[in-house]
């Protein structure tokens, strides 16, 4: 390899290239060939490496691959047989053919009988916020609603003791002036004062004569009529002459 | 500084299982930079050298033990790389459904862009210049100038007559002048 005096004289007829240096102008990294020489071993151990060892670590028994084919297509042969076969249960006619159409009609049944399906929407998260808006609303307002005190001052107090007094005042005085009214609004007492001085045998004499049990409930009934005490005392006067 | 290890120890070494990994080391320090300059300059960017040597080792590591001493070893490596870097620029070519001359574009960008670089302005205008060259031609051009080989050791690792090879570097010099001629 080593260069001659003839291999260098023709750079005299190129004196352009002669004037170029003729050393390598590339460079290399830091200590490239330092360890070149170490990297290429390292690859040429890994390159022997993968060389001896066997791209699968797995065998299969002899001849396996040649009686796959077969293997696969007894299997398939096997796998439809089974398929086909009658496994003693039967369904009606038609049975698979309508199927399908019956489990949705009884999906669509099953629906409509079992929780109604709301068919209203509500805003998202309406719910979250509608018992918080409810005791917003109860809550706060009872906090600042109008509270009414009905004693809220000693005048309203003399004033309803006022009312009482002249109300109480007022009945006593109606009642001293409208006395005979009120003596004919209650002739059934008087009745019994009068009847008082009667004895008891001839009340009931007379009553025994004169009066059965409806006369005596009409008697009650209707009697709205003023009494007459003269007329009653000339009736029983002539009842007890004609008992007499 | 130690003696270069020769070929013919390495290869003594590498036929024998105790000793093979010392000699594939042995390889490795011996070579590896000239196989990654070499690669460098076909390729520019530093990563897919990086990349590509490492394939070249592997492919030498695999076909060491059937290598015929009838030819240089270090010429049967750099036909393994040259023939990576020409696979390696035929992928990019097709992955990026573009030409060998868009090759050559993005090639220069590469250049442009690379921390990898620190050639004064004539030595960027050569490699701008090389980059406009067909492949071959800039092989040539490449293990002439740089690694100051014989046309019979180009020959081998070319597969390509000397006269041919005589016929491309000239041509690829006189393009290279006349780039540096050029003002732009």
């Amino acid at each position: 390899m080593k260069s001659d005096m003839e291999n260098k004289d023709w750079m005299n007829d190129y004196m352009s290239l002669k004037q170029v240096s003729n050393a390598d102008p590339f460079t290399v990294p830091a200590g490239y060939f330092d360890d070149l020489a170490d990297r290429i071993i390292s690859r040429k151990n890994l390159d022997e490496l993968k060389k001896n060892t066997p791209s699968e670590d797995f065998t299969v028994p002899e001849n396996y691959f040649e009686e796959l084919t077969a293997n696969i297509q007894s299997r398939i042969a096997i796998e439809n047989a089974v398929n086909n076969e009658d496994i003693g249960f039967t369904v009606p006619d038609g049975y698979f053919d309508n199927l399908e159409q019956q489990i949705k009609s009884r999906i669509l049944v099953e629906e409509a009988l079992g929780a109604p399906v709301e068919h209203f929407t509500v805003p998202e998260g309406y719910f979250e916020q509608l018992n918080k808006s409810i005791l917003n609303k109860t809550v706060k307002a009872d906090k600042n609603g109008l509270i009414i005190k009905l004693f809220a001052s000693t005048a309203f107090k003399y004033a309803t003791a006022a009312c009482f007094a002249l109300v109480i005042g007022g009945g006593i005085l109606l009642n001293e002036l409208t006395d005979s009214p009120v003596v004919n609004d209650h002739k059934s007492s008087f009745l019994h004062k009068q009847l008082s001085s009667v004895p008891i045998d001839d009340i009931k004499s007379y009553l025994q004569l004169n009066v059965d049990a409806g006369d005596t409930q009409q008697t009650v009934v209707t009697e709205n009529a003023p009494v007459d005490e003269n007329n009653l005392k000339n009736a029983l006067q002539n009842y007890l002459d004609s008992v007499q | 500084m130690p003696a270069e290890v020769e070929d013919a120890e390495i290869l003594s070494k590498f036929q024998e299982e105790k000793t093979r990994n010392e000699a594939f080391n042995m390889l490795l320090k011996k070579y590896q930079q000239k196989i990654y300059w070499h690669v460098r300059r076909m390729v520019i960017d530093h990563d897919d050298a990086d990349d590509l040597v490492q394939d070249v080792f592997i492919k030498v590591w695999k076909n060491l033990a059937g290598f015929r001493k009838d030819a240089q070893l270090y010429t049967w490596m750099y036909r393994i790389a040259t023939n990576e870097c020409i696979t390696f620029l035929n992928k990019k070519k097709q992955k990026n459904n573009i030409s060998l001359d868009d090759v050559a574009y993005e090639l220069a960008d590469t250049l442009a862009d690379s921390s990898y670089f620190n050639g004064d302005a004539a030595q960027r205008k050569l490699q701008e210049a090389l980059l406009t060259l067909p492949e071959k031609q800039k092989l040539v051009f490449n293990m002439k100038y740089y690694d100051d080989m014989k046309y019979e050791e180009i020959s081998q690792v070319l597969g390509t007559s000397v006269g041919a090879l005589k016929a491309s570097f000239h041509l690829a010099v006189k393009k290279i002048e006349a780039h540096l001629l050029s003002k732009d």
